[in-house]
């Protein structure tokens, strides 16, 4: 049964349908929310926001114009811009590192390590303008094609492919000592069980 | 904050449409940085949605659609059927409407049966009475043909036997002028109890 089937069928009280878009994508918008914030909370809020506004105007999804996926992105896009400018400033990045599941497979001080690059990722990822992180998020972490995020952010693909770059060179540099010092390497060669 | 991010991003924008795109096809170099740039950026792990969230979305999509009238409901509301099921019900409807469609042609080709019912209807029978009435005429005068036509006599006087007298019966009866009808208009009574004397 196709998407757009069963967003009728859920705008019409079925709660199968419902539960069946939902749990589709409801881990990739909030993960991105998440990234494109750094807040669990307003990742929640605007998760529960998008899903919510599908079902009450299910008539604004065009099949024919792009997939369902990317109709909630963009929507979850608007919804944390809405709410940048309705905050004034940008969310401060939370650390939550209690929140993070990364897997247990090392010792604690590899679990450690591990830990602190993600920190110093999610820190580098923020610092990133706005258009060039959530292009990057899109692309690195959600795994979309340049043409679905370009219909997402309302841009044509080579202002993606150039924010994608700049952001990627960005990165590098904050990155850098990561790569360069050989940290990376070195964690996985003491610790690798 | 943000409007100079987003003015610097505008003029970063303007001047990356020129950006040639060599880049993307990439040198030994870049392509090496990117897949470690890559393995990198996936060390950052975003933690998994919480199952208050799930249950605030349910409880939020139920109040949503609850609002629907209930004839929409029970209208638009489906019932999964397995295919099997399904094949099964379309194949007993197609038999029972093909068995209906013979039986019905059937019954307009037989021939009709004509069934003979005797009913006895009962009639009053009407019995005819006669009644005989004697009239007597005098004859005292002589008539011609044409006479015969006019029977007017001018007197007629009939008179009873003495003893009929006697007893005290008197039968007198003055016929001057009497002619008797030319036409007779009978009048069956039917025997009624009514009647009956």
């Amino acid at each position: 049964m196709t998407e757009d089937n069963l967003l009728k069928k859920a705008s019409r009280g079925d709660e199968t349908a419902f539960l069946l878009l939902y749990e589709r994508h409801r881990d990739g918008l909030y993960r991105f929310i998440y990234r494109l914030s750094g807040s669990a909370e307003l990742a929640e809020d605007i998760t529960h926001d998008c899903f919510l506004s599908l079902i009450r105007q299910p008539e604004r999804f065009d099949p024919k114009r792009a997939s369902l996926r990317t109709y909630l992105y963009a929507a979850a896009r608007n919804l944390a811009i809405k709410h940048f400018r309705h905050a004034g400033c940008e969310v401060e990045i939370e650390d939550s590192p209690e929140e993070l599941q990364s897997p247990d497979k090392y010792e604690p001080l590899q679990k450690l390590l591990d830990e602190e690059l993600s920190d110093k990722v999610r820190q580098a990822i923020a610092q990133l303008p706005p258009l060039q992180r959530e292009a990057l998020i899109l692309f690195e972490y959600e795994d979309l094609s340049l043409a679905e995020i370009a219909a997402i952010v309302g841009a044509d693909t080579s202002a993606v492919k150039a924010r994608l770059h700049r952001a990627r060179a960005r990165l590098r540099r904050l990155l850098g000592p990561y790569f360069k010092s050989g940290f990376l390497v070195a964690s996985l060669e003491v610790y690798q069980p | 904050m943000n409007t100079n991010n987003h003015e610097i991003e505008q003029k970063e924008a303007d001047e990356l449409i020129d950006v040639p795109l060599s880049c993307w096809d990439g040198s030994h170099e870049e392509s090496m940085a990117d897949s470690e740039l890559k393995s990198l950026l996936r060390r950052w792990q975003s933690p998994h949605p919480p199952r208050a969230l799930d249950q605030r979305v349910m409880i939020s999509y139920r109040a949503q659609t609850a609002r629907l009238p209930l004839w929409r409901r029970i209208l638009t509301t489906s019932i999964s059927v397995p295919i099997p099921v399904a094949a099964a019900m379309v194949a007993v409807m197609v038999l029972g409407t093909f068995v209906l469609t013979r039986k019905s042609d059937g019954i307009a080709q037989q021939e009709p049966i004509i069934v003979e019912r005797i009913r006895i209807v009962e009639v009053p029978r009407v019995e005819e009475k006669v009644v005989t009435r004697i009239v007597y005429r005098n004859r005292s005068n002589e008539k011609t043909d044409q006479d015969k036509q006019s029977i007017a006599p001018q007197n007629i006087s009939l008179t009873i036997a003495d003893e009929e007298n006697a007893k005290g019966y008197i039968t007198g009866a003055d016929l001057a002028g009497f002619q008797p009808n030319r036409e007779m208009n009978l009048k069956v009574i039917r025997k009624t109890d009514e009647n009956e004397k």
